[in-house]
């Protein structure tokens, strides 16, 4: 083996070749998460520390608001692209438990409200009393984080949370007031056929949460992602199902 | 019960909110930034009592001083220990309490931490990045989790499992999110009393609901433990086709193989799963024993060094471990470095007893193997003498001196060691093997053959004689012969706890006898100080208080 260098630069781009980048790229992004993490707690800490020294004016707090979604939206997209690369590795083996549905809502319900900053919509949330799953928590605590972010871009002035179960389904919708979700998306959305990997927008997060529901399997029944515009609210309907 | 049934609506408690401010809480995270990040996250929860800590020796010096009530202990902590590590250290050494929330953080959930037994898993596990709120709402929960199961953890901690099984009956009477985990503990408990055909229908009746993999794994286990070793291997292997990450599998497969006698299928599987998982000590331990145990030298040696290698600056390796690399350096006919794994085992260990008494019999057997054969008979001779001075006689030490001595000709001390060693463990299969094993690599097959047989037979006819006895209605006859077995075999495990089992049968139609119980609690002392988690000591420790108490005596 020679060392680095001695033998000029096309040595270093054929050393490239031998890294496995996919490999690299997950490790990378568990850096990302953790440094996230640090960002989204220092801001948590400016804010509150603003808050109590000379009360926070609406601006600052809009602006806050909008940095901690930015990071959240990032966050999202981490946890897509690990999760998929993790699925595509090899048999991915899901965390089933039994679970309180009111406690997951519960939790992206907390997440959520950090990102309304001075935006008056409000968020509101009807769970079955009592209501228990077999569920993976994490990836369901994805797919609804990443529908309540999306439902955040279009919602006017509510979005609502819904938890049921219905024909042998855990039922869970996020439905806004918006102006409901384009055709093409109505169509696609979800699919392979939906992913636009060279676009500026790729769907991902649609395709992520369909495998995600798909991973829930029980007896001979998938889960799966549905899209619809209407529901209570008038605007996008997104429903999660799980067997 | 069937799955529509069960789905239905369950009552829910309400979570009572915490006050922070008067909990204690430690913080394990090897990365500076993170630490204060984190603590920062709990001041906004109103917590203020919070110790920090930036490995795992400095979280345990941290735990022996104080009990903290909530504990949050990042997964990967640089070198050394990860965040299970210290956890399941915590749990041995009793540094957690039931009501201690362990709490592990990580980036990226694996699948491993997910599987372990409910008893060694973290009470959850939170990925970052995540609000504060979220952490506020989690430890709500398992606050309230850890209070509606206290009473039966309060009873596994003094080891009272019937009395815990009931609790579990009770709370599962009422409809409530935690059946699923109640079903799961009484599975468990009953797997640690050996009601093994009990835990197998909890696991069945789980998997009629859910195909969960632990449940699979559960029912496996209880397979294996009624000795149907075909259809746990069977069940094993479904495991780890449909979760591949479900280390544990592995470990249960191959010994599944291994009781079926296909040793060659059990090596494959460890072997698969030491190259998913390289860092797990006790697997490579006993890929090691198999492969040597299979002729295969190779991946013997490649084993026992892994050992050396991951265990180094931890308390997980002993001088052994060192013996058995170095055994298989003899074999390989590699003399000089047989004897130098020995020097550094005496180095590691700081020349302690069992270093000595190790690295004597590695070094005899290497001096005979390169034709030195008065340097091997001084090394056996100190080796002798470490021997009587140790008062336990349980490890493997015995066999290496026993080939020692019939490789120099001593074949009287050699039986009598190889004697002692069988008759000590005459219901252990694998010593039963290792045995075999030595006699053959030392061309003494059939004789060898012979002399575990006769030095098991004794013991195996006297307890057989006390189960007749017993079986005809002569439960005080049984007593006593068992207590003469004893007296004879102080260190089979097997005998004592047979002889703790007739004690407490006679007890239980002729009631308490302060004399008779006395024993028996002297017995199972000495037996947990041997071996703490004897499933069987456990279920007699539990039917022991049990007599106790119906006899109005405190235990």
């Amino acid at each position: 083996m020679t060392s680095a260098g001695e033998n000029g630069p096309m040595d270093a781009i054929g050393e490239l070749d031998a890294i496995d980048f996919t490999t690299l790229f997950a490790a990378q992004i568990h850096d990302l998460k953790n440094l996230l993490f640090l960002l989204l707690n220092s801001l948590d800490e400016t804010l509150n520390n603003s808050c109590t020294r000379s009360g926070i004016n609406d601006e600052n707090q809009s602006k806050l608001a909008l940095l901690k979604y930015n990071g959240q939206l990032i966050n999202d997209k981490l946890i897509q692209m690990l999760s998929l690369f993790r699925f595509a590795q090899g048999p991915y083996a899901i965390d089933i438990a039994y679970r309180p549905v009111e406690e997951l809502i519960e939790e992206v319900v907390a997440e959520t409200k950090p990102l309304l900053g001075a935006r008056s919509i409000a968020i509101r949330s009807d769970v079955e009393t009592g209501l228990c799953w077999f569920f993976d928590r994490d990836l369901a605590a994805g797919v609804l984080n990443n529908a309540i972010h999306n439902a955040l871009r279009c919602a006017k002035s509510e979005i609502r949370l819904s938890a049921c179960a219905k024909n042998g389904f855990l039922t869970i919708r996020v439905e806004d007031d918006g102006d409901g979700f384009p055709q093409e998306i109505l169509e696609n959305g979800g699919s392979m056929k939906n992913l636009d990997l060279s676009g500026g927008k790729t769907g991902l997060g649609l395709y992520f949460s369909s495998v995600c529901a798909r991973l829930h399997t029980n007896k001979n029944q998938t889960g799966r992602i549905a899209l619809s515009n209407g529901g209570s609210l008038g605007g996008a309907v997104f429903t999660l199902l799980l067997p | 019960m069937n799955a529509e049934n069960f789905l239905a609506k369950t009552s829910r408690t309400e979570s009572a909110p915490i006050n922070f401010q008067e909990k204690t809480f430690l913080v394990v995270d090897d990365v500076a930034s993170m630490r204060s990040s984190l603590r920062n996250t709990i001041s906004t929860l109103g917590g203020t009592r919070i110790d920090m800590a930036g490995n795992g020796i400095e979280a345990i010096n941290r735990m022996e001083q104080r009990a903290y009530d909530i504990i949050l202990c990042d997964y990967d902590l640089g070198g050394g220990k990860d965040g299970q590590q210290l956890l399941e250290e915590a749990k041995r050494r009793k540094l957690v309490k039931n009501t201690t929330i362990f709490m592990m953080v990580t980036a990226e959930r694996s699948y491993e931490k997910v599987v372990s037994a409910a008893e060694l898993a973290p009470d959850d596990y939170l990925i970052k990045p995540f609000a504060g709120e979220v952490l506020r709402l989690r430890l709500e929960h398992l606050a309230r989790k850890k209070t509606y199961f206290s009473p039966v953890f309060a009873l596994m901690d003094t080891q009272e499992y019937r009395r815990a099984i009931q609790v579990c009956d009770e709370l599962l009477n009422s409809p409530n999110q935690y059946k699923i985990d109640l079903m799961r503990l009484k599975a468990e408990i009953s797997l640690l009393l050996g009601d093994y055909a009990i835990a197998g229908q909890l696991y069945e009746q789980i998997l009629a609901i859910r195909e969960i993999p632990w449940a699979r794994m559960g029912l496996a286990k209880s397979m294996y433990h009624q000795n149907n070793f075909g259809a746990a291997a069977e069940t094993f292997k479904q495991v780890t086709e449909n979760t591949p990450n479900y280390m544990e599998a592995y470990d249960w497969l191959a010994k599944s193989y291994s009781a079926a006698g296909d040793e060659q299928a059990a090596q494959r599987t460890l072997m698969a799963a030491a190259e998913k998982s390289p860092r797990m000590l006790e697997r490579r331990k006993t890929l090691g024993e198999i492969a040597y145990r299979n002729d295969d030298l190779e991946t013997a040696q490649d084993s026992y060094e892994a050992v050396l290698e991951f265990g180094k600056n931890s308390a997980l390796t002993s001088p052994e471990d060192y013996a058995n690399l170095s055994r298989v350096f003899i074999d390989q006919g590699k003399c000089g470095q047989a004897m130098t794994v020995m020097k550094d085992a005496r180095k590691t260990f700081k020349n302690s007893p069992e270093s000595l008494l190790h690295g004597a019999v590695m070094d005899s057997l290497a001096y005979q193997k390169s034709g030195d054969t008065e340097a091997a008979k001084e090394a056996l001779k100190q080796a002798l003498e470490h021997f009587e001075a140790c008062d336990n006689k349980q490890g493997g030490a015995s066999l290496d001196i026993a080939r020692s001595c019939f490789q120099l000709g001593d074949e009287e001390t050699g039986q009598k060691i190889v004697a002692d060693f069988i008759q000590n463990n005459h219901a252990d299969k694998k010593i039963h093997l290792h045995a075999e094993n030595m006699f053959r690599k030392i061309g003494m097959h059939d004789k060898g053959k012979e002399i575990i047989a006769n030095s098991s037979r004794e013991v195996v006819a006297l307890n057989n004689q006390a189960v007749r006895m017993a079986q005809a209605g002569d439960l005080r006859g049984s007593v006593e012969l068992l207590m003469q077995a004893v007296a004879k075999y102080q260190g089979n495990t097997v005998i004592v706890l047979n002889a703790v089992h007739a004690i407490l049968a006679y007890m239980q139609t002729h009631g308490w006898d302060d004399e008779l119980g006395k024993s028996a609690k002297e017995y199972l002392a000495t037996v947990k100080s041997q071996d703490p988690d004897n499933q069987k000591y456990l279920a007699l420790a539990d039917l022991y208080k049990g007599i106790a108490k119906n006899h109005g005596l405190q235990t």
